[in-house]
C-alpha cells in the first residue's frame, strides 16, 4: 500500500497531494431535493473537513444516494448550496467537478480491459503514452491487482472489480472520493477485508471521502464522522463515539447500537428537566437545553451495558430470559409493564442470572439520555 | 381483327390441335350421354364474386341435375398446382388455368385429354373466338384494354395505345402491368401497338422495338401493377389518368360508382381454360362438369353475375343486350379487339426458352438498366 | 477437457430428450426442404447440372438485382437503427410499466398482416392522403409530394415493418447496460455526449449488431412491401424468385436464386452468430416473460442494476 505515496509525489496532474491537501472541504447548506411531492433530501446542512472520511448512514430510502448524487452533480438540488473549498459548485457539471466515484455495481466499462478502465480518466485529462502506463501500473499495485491489466472486467471477481473501480476513481487524485454502498454487493468476509483496505488507502491518499452505507457497523468502524439520515433529514453528524454515547435524537439512539427506551414523565424546572419513572422508582435530571421540552411524556434511553442487576429476593423486577455469550450475559428483565435488557459482564466464579430470579435494577444516570415523545 | 385460332388451325400447330383435331380424334356422338353420375368432383372455385357466379350458374345446378357433389376449392398459385400434379395428388380434379399457362401444363404432360363425348355438338361448335382444345375447354374470356379517368378526359379520351403513350395530349401518370407477368399483362403487345404496329402484325413480337417503346413510356409510369385491382384503384385515387386494366375489374368498380372510362379498341382478348389434371380419380365427373358448364344457358346465367365473357357464343342468345354490351365478346366489342396469341408466348426458341421466359429475362435486364 | 465426459453424462440426457421433438421438427420442416431446394438448384431438366447457376451468374441483371436488394436492405437497416436506437434508449430509461406498454406499442404493427399494413401506407402516403393533405393545409408544400410508389414509400413501409426487430434486441441490451456506467464516465471527466459515445454506445454494441443483422437479413427476403409500395424501378431478388415459381414455373432457376440468397443470409448469420444467439435469447425473454420473469437476467424491475 505504500506505493500510493510514491505515486502521489509524482507530478502528474493538477490533482491534490497530501502536501496541498487543504483542498477537499465540502459543505452543504440547507440542501433539499424534491422528487414530485417526495422530499428525498430535506434541508440538510453539513460540512466536511479536507481529508475527512465521512459516512452517510441511513436505512434504505433515507436519501443517502440522492444527497451523494447532488454532491457528485448527477442530481440538481431543489434548493440549497453545495460548496467545494468555499466555492459554490451547484452549477458545475459533474464531469468538471473532478470527484472520484465508486458505485455498488462497480460500473467498470465492460468493453475495456482493466488497464483501459483505469487509464480512462487519465486520457480524458490529456495524459498519453508512458505516463498513462506508469500511472495505471501504480494504481493496480495500490489495489493489489498487479498483472491484471490485460483482463476484461467480467474475468474478475466482484471484490477484484470493486478494487479496480477504486483504482480508477483514485488514479487522477481527486480531492473528493464519493462511494455509494461500494461494498454492498460483496459477501461479509470480503467486505471486512475491503473496509480495512479502503481505510488504509484513505490514509495514504488523503482525499476527502464520503461513503454511503446502510450498515452501521461499517459506518462506525470506517468513518471519522458519521452523518445519520432518516427520511431525508440529517439526524446527527458526529464521530462514532458521539453517536453512540450522545445520540441527538431518539432515532439515532435507536439506530446505533442497542438501546433500552423507558417511558418517563418529564417536568421542567428552571434550567433542568426531571424525568421520572414510577415503575423503576427512578429520577434523572438533565439540562433542559438538551431535551427541548417543557414537560409531558418522554423516553429515557439507556444502553444495556449501563443497566446493572443485583440479586435481591425482595425486589420487584424479575428475570424473564437470559443469553450467555462468553464474556457477557444479556438479561431480559421485567418490572411493572416495562421490559429492558441488561448486559452484564461475566466474571469468574460469579453465578449467572437465572429465569424467574428477582433482581434489583440500577441505572447509571450519567449514561442516560432523555427524549421527548413526538407529540 | 385477326382470328388467331383460325390461323392456328390453318398452320396445324402443336398446342391444342384445335377443334378439327379434337373432332377427328373424338367424334362426338349424335346424342350426348346423360350426365347423371355418383361421387364427387373437386373444382377450382376462384373466390369472391367469381366463385359466387360459378356456384350459382354451375355448381348448384350441376349437383341437382347429376347427383354428383361439387367440392369447391379456393385458389392456389399455378406453381403449387403444378407441384401437386407432379406429386401425384392433384389439388383439383378440374381447374382453371390462364390461357397462357395451359400449354406449359400440356407440354409437361400434366393434363388429361378432354372426353368430348359428354358434350353437345352445338355447344362445342359455338365456342368462339376461342375454340375448345384437346386438353382445354375455354372457361372465360376477358379483355385487357385501355382504361382511363373519365372525369379527366370527358371530351377526347385516349382511344389507342399510342394515345396512352402520349402524355402531351393526355396528361397524367400511367400504369401498365409489370412485364414480369409476360403474356398475362399484355404490356409488350401494348408497347408495339403504341409504336404503330398493326394488331394483325404483332406476332412474332419484336422485343427490341417493344422495349424501345417501353423506354419512352417509362418516365410517366407511376408503377407497374401486379394485381387486377390496382389499376382501377389508381385511377379512382387519381394517381394515374390512364393505363391498362382488365374489363371485369373496371366494370365492377364502375358498378360501385367509379367513373372509369375504357375503350374496346386495341383491346386484347385473353382467356382462362378449364383443364382436367392428370392423376384425378374423378375424371368422368370432371368431363361431365365441363360438358354442363359448356351449355349456352348455363354460361348465360354465369355472365349475369360477373362480367367475364362466355366462350360459348350462343350464350348471347340468352343475355339481355344491356348486359351483353359490357361483355368483351359482344359483337361490337369483338370487332375492335384481337385474341392474344398464347401459342406465340409458349413457343420455345432455339435456346430452349419459351417466349414467356424470354420476355421476363429481358424485362429484368431492362428494369435493371443493363439491357 | 474434464468437461467433455460430463457433457455426455446422464444428467444431460433429459435436456437432449426434451430438445428432440424440436430438432426433428426443424429437420423435417426446415433442413430437408432447404436441402431439396439446393439439390434442385443443382439440377436441370432432371439431370445434374450447374446450368441454373451459370445462367444467373452470367446475367448482369441478376447481379444488379442482388446489389439493389443488398443496398435496399442496408438502407432500411440504417434507417431502422437511427430510429430504433433513441426509441429503445428512451424505453430502457422508463419505469417497468410504461416500458412494457411502449414495447407493446412497438409490437402492435406485427399483429396485422403485412398486406394490410402496406395498403394502409398507400392510403396514408398517397397524393390525396392525410399526410399530403396536412402538409398542403399547413402550407409547407404547394403540391402533393410523391411519397408512395417511390423509394420513399418502400423505405417507410419496410422500416415500419422491421422496426420491432431492431427495437427489441437494442432494448434488451440497453436495459442491461448499467446506468452507472454513464455516470462513472462523467465522473471520470467525460461530458454526457462523450460518455455516451465512449461507454454506453460500445456497451450496447451487441444489441446494435444483432438488431442490424436481423433487420438486414429479413429485409433481403422482402417483396410484398416493395412490390406494392415501390416505384417503377423497384425490383428485388425475392420478386424475381417469386415470379419464377408462381408465373414461370421455372423451379430450377428459382432454386438457384434462392440458394444464392440463402448463402448470403447464412454468410451474414455466421459472421454475427454468437451475438445474435445471445441477443435473441434476451429478446425472447423480454418479449414473453417480462416483466414478471424470475430469470436472473431480468429481475422484476426490468433492470440488471439496482443502485
Ligand atoms: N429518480 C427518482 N425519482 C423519484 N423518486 C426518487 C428518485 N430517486 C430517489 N427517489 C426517492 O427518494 C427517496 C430517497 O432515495 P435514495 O436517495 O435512493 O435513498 P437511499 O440511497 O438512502 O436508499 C426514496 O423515497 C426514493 O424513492
Ligand atoms: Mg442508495
Amino acid at each position: 500500500m505504500s506505493v500510493i505515496t510514491a505515486m502521489m509525489s509524482e507530478k502528474v496532474t493538477a490533482g491534490v497531494s497530501r502536501s496541498q491537501n487543504q483542498r477537499g472541504s465540502v459543505s452543504v447548506n440547507s440542501l433539499t431535493k424534491m422528487f414530485g411531492p417526495v422530499k428525498a433530501v430535506d434541508d440538510v446542512s453539513l460540512s466536511i473537513e479536507p481529508g475527512e472520511f465521512v459516512a452517510l448512514l441511513g436505512s434504505s430510502g433515507s436519501g443517502k444516494s440522492t444527497l451523494l448524487m447532488m454532491i457528485a452533480g448527477f442530481e440538481v438540488a431543489s434548493s440549497g448550496d453545495i460548496t467545494l473549498d468555499g466555492i459554490r459548485i451547484n452549477d458545475v457539471p459533474s464531469y468538471r467537478r473532478g470527484f472520484g466515484m465508486v458505485f455498488q455495481s462497480y460500473a467498470l466499462f465492460p468493453h475495456m480491459t482493466i488497464a483501459e478502465n483505469i487509464a480512462y480518466p487519465l486520457r480524458r485529462r490529456g495524459l498519453r503514452g508512458g505516463d498513462v502506463e506508469r500511472e495505471v501500473r501504480k494504481a493496480l499495485k495500490l489495489v493489489a491487482l498487479d498483472g491484471y491489466g490485460a483482463r476484461l472486467p467480467n474475468q474478475l471477481s466482484g471484490g477484484q472489480q470493486q478494487r479496480v473501480a477504486l483504482a480508477r476513481a483514485l488514479v487522477f487524485r481527486p480531492p473528493l472520493l464519493l462511494m455509494d454502498e461500494p461494498l454492498g454487493a460483496l459477501d461479509r468476509k470480503l467486505r471486512q477485508q475491503l473496509q480495512m483496505e479502503i481505510k488504509l488507502i484513505h490514509k495514504e491518499v488523503g482525499s476527502t471521502i464520503i461513503f454511503v452505507t446502510h450498515d452501521q457497523e461499517e459506518a462506525l468502524s470506517m468513518a471519522d464522522r458519521v452523518a445519520v439520515l432518516e427520511r431525508g433529514r440529517l439526524q446527527q453528524l458526529g464521530t462514532p463515539r458521539e453517536l453512540y454515547e450522545k445520540p441527538a435524537t431518539a432515532f439515532v439512539a435507536d439506530f446505533i447500537g442497542e438501546m433500552n427506551f423507558l417511558p418517563v414523565e418529564l417536568r421542567q424546572s428552571g434550567g433542568e428537566v426531571c424525568a421520572r419513572s414510577t415503575d423503576l422508582g427512578l429520577e434523572v435530571v438533565q439540562e433542559a437545553s438538551q431535551v427541548l421540552t417543557s414537560g409531558g411524556r418522554g423516553l429515557l434511553a439507556v444502553r444495556p451495558e449501563y443497566v446493572g442487576l443485583t440479586p435481591d429476593e425482595r425486589a420487584s423486577a424479575t428475570v424473564l430470559e437470559s443469553a450467555y455469550t462468553g464474556t457477557n450475559q444479556s438479561v431480559l428483565v421485567q418490572v411493572g409493564s416495562i421490559r429492558l435488557i441488561a448486559r452484564i459482564s461475566v466474571s469468574p466464579g460469579r453465578p449467572l442470572f437465572q429465569s424467574g430470579q428477582r433482581v434489583r435494577i440500577e441505572i447509571d444516570a450519567a449514561h442516560t439520555r432523555v427524549f421527548p415523545t413526538a407529540s | 381483327m385477326v382470328d388467331v385460332v383460325r390461323r392456328k388451325l390453318l398452320q396445324g400447330t402443336a398446342w391444342a390441335g384445335g377443334l378439327a383435331a379434337a373432332r377427328s380424334l373424338l367424334p362426338a356422338p349424335a346424342i350426348a350421354q346423360t350426365l347423371k353420375g355418383t361421387g364427387e368432383v373437386v373444382v377450382y372455385d376462384g373466390g369472391g364474386s367469381w366463385g359466387e357466379a360459378k356456384r350459382i350458374a354451375y355448381f348448384e345446378p350441376f349437383e341437382k341435375e347429376t347427383g354428383i357433389k361439387v367440392i369447391a376449392q379456393p385458389r392456389t398459385d399455378t406453381g403449387a398446382v403444378r407441384a401437386s400434379v407432379l406429386a401425384g395428388a392433384p389439388r383439383y380434379d378440374v381447374t382453371i388455368l390462364p390461357g397462357g399457362k395451359a400449354p406449359t401444363f400440356e407440354r409437361d404432360n400434366l393434363l388429361l385429354p378432354i372426353d368430348y363425348g359428354y358434350f353437345e355438338k352445338a355447344d362445342i361448335d359455338a365456342f368462339s373466338p376461342v375454340k375448345a382444345g384437346k386438353f382445354t375447354v375455354p372457361a372465360i374470356i376477358y379483355s385487357l384494354f385501355i382504361a382511363y379517368d373519365a372525369s379527366k378526359f370527358a371530351s377526347g379520351a385516349p382511344n389507342t395505345w399510342a394515345d396512352v403513350w402520349d402524355t402531351q395530349k393526355f396528361a397524367g401518370r400511367r400504369s401498365l402491368m409489370a412485364g414480369t407477368w409476360a403474356s398475362d399483362g399484355g404490356t409488350f403487345e401494348a408497347a408495339l401497338m403504341a409504336d404503330g404496329v398493326e394488331p394483325s402484325k404483332l406476332y412474332p413480337l419484336d422485343w427490341d422495338r417493344a422495349f424501345k417503346s417501353l423506354s419512352r413510356v417509362k418516365p410517366s409510369i407511376l408503377k407497374w401493377w401486379n394485381t387486377g385491382a390496382e389499376a382501377p384503384q389508381m385511377i379512382i385515387d387519381k394517381l394515374i389518368t390512364a393505363g391498362s386494366a382488365w374489363n371485369g375489374r373496371v366494370s365492377a368498380a364502375n358498378e360501385q360508382g367509379a367513373k372509369i372510362g375504357y375503350t374496346w379498341n386495341q383491346g386484347m382478348l385473353q382467356y382462362d381454360t378449364w383443364v382436367v389434371l392428370k392423376g384425378t380419380k374423378n375424371a368422368d365427373n370432371a368431363f361431365k362438369f365441363l360438358a354442363f358448364s359448356a351449355r349456352a344457358e348455363n354460361q348465360a346465367k354465369f355472365v349475369q353475375h360477373i362480367l367475364y365473357a362466355p366462350p360459348n357464343s350462343r350464350a348471347f342468345e340468352h343475355v339481355p343486350s344491356e348486359r351483353a354490351k359490357l361483355l368483351p365478346t359482344s359483337p361490337e366489342a369483338r370487332k375492335l379487339q384481337f385474341v392474344q396469341d398464347y401459342e406465340f408466348w409458349n413457343t420455345v426458341s432455339s435456346n430452349g426458352k419459351a417466349n414467356n421466359e424470354i420476355a421476363v429475362a429481358q424485362w429484368e435486364r431492362w428494369i435493371s438498366g443493363v439491357r | 477437457m474434464p468437461n467433455r465426459r460430463d457433457a455426455l453424462g446422464r444428467e444431460h440426457l433429459l435436456p437432449v430428450l426434451l430438445l428432440l421433438p424440436i430438432v426433428i421438427l426443424f429437420s423435417v420442416g426446415y433442413v430437408v426442404p432447404l436441402a431439396q431446394l439446393v439439390l434442385k438448384s443443382l439440377q436441370h431438366d432432371g439431370a445434374w447440372s450447374l446450368k441454373s447457376y451459370s445462367e444467373i451468374g452470367s446475367s448482369p441483371a441478376f447481379v444488379w438485382i442482388v446489389l439493389r436488394t443488398l443496398s435496399l436492405a442496408a438502407t432500411v437497416t440504417i434507417v431502422c437503427l437511427l430510429i430504433a436506437y433513441p426509441l429503445a434508449y428512451a424505453i430502457s430509461k422508463c419505469p417497468p410499466r410504461p416500458a412494457a406498454f411502449l414495447l407493446l406499442i412497438v409490437t402492435l404493427p406485427y399483429l396485422t398482416s403485412v398486406l394490410i399494413r402496406t395498403y394502409a401506407w398507400i392510403v396514408l402516403l398517397s397524393p390525396n392522403g392525410p399526410i399530403n393533405q396536412l402538409l398542403l393545409y399547413l402550407g409547407l408544400i404547394s403540391e402533393p409530394l410523391q411519397l408512395v410508389f417511390d423509394s420513399v414509400g418502400v423505405y417507410v413501409g419496410m422500416v415500419q415493418v422491421q422496426l420491432p426487430l431492431m427495437v427489441f434486441p437494442l432494448y434488451a441490451v440497453l436495459a442491461r447496460v448499467n446506468p452507472s456506467l454513464a455516470k462513472a464516465a462523467q465522473s471520470l471527466g467525460s461530458p454526457p455526449t462523450d460518455a455516451f459515445l465512449r461507454v454506453t454506445l460500445p456497451a450496447s454494441m451487441p444489441g446494435v449488431i444483432s438488431g442490424c443483422t436481423l433487420v438486414f437479413l429479413s429485409s433481403l427476403g422482402f417483396y410484398i412491401t416493395p412490390e406494392l409500395l415501390g416505384g417503377p424501378d423497384s425490383y428485388l431478388i425475392a420478386q424475381g424468385i417469386s415470379l419464377r415459381v408462381l408465373i414461370l414455373g421455372n423451379f430450377d432457376e428459382a432454386a438457384a436464386q434462392s440458394s444464392v440468397l440463402m448463402l448470403m443470409v447464412i454468410g451474414v448469420f455466421l459472421i454475427f452468430r454468437q451475438r445474435i444467439a445471445e441477443e435473441l435469447d434476451i429478446a425472447r425473454i423480454t418479449m414473453f416473460l417480462w416483466p414478471a420473469s424470475p430469470h436472473p437476467v431480468f429481475p422484476r424491475n426490468g433492470r440488471y442494476w439496482s443502485d
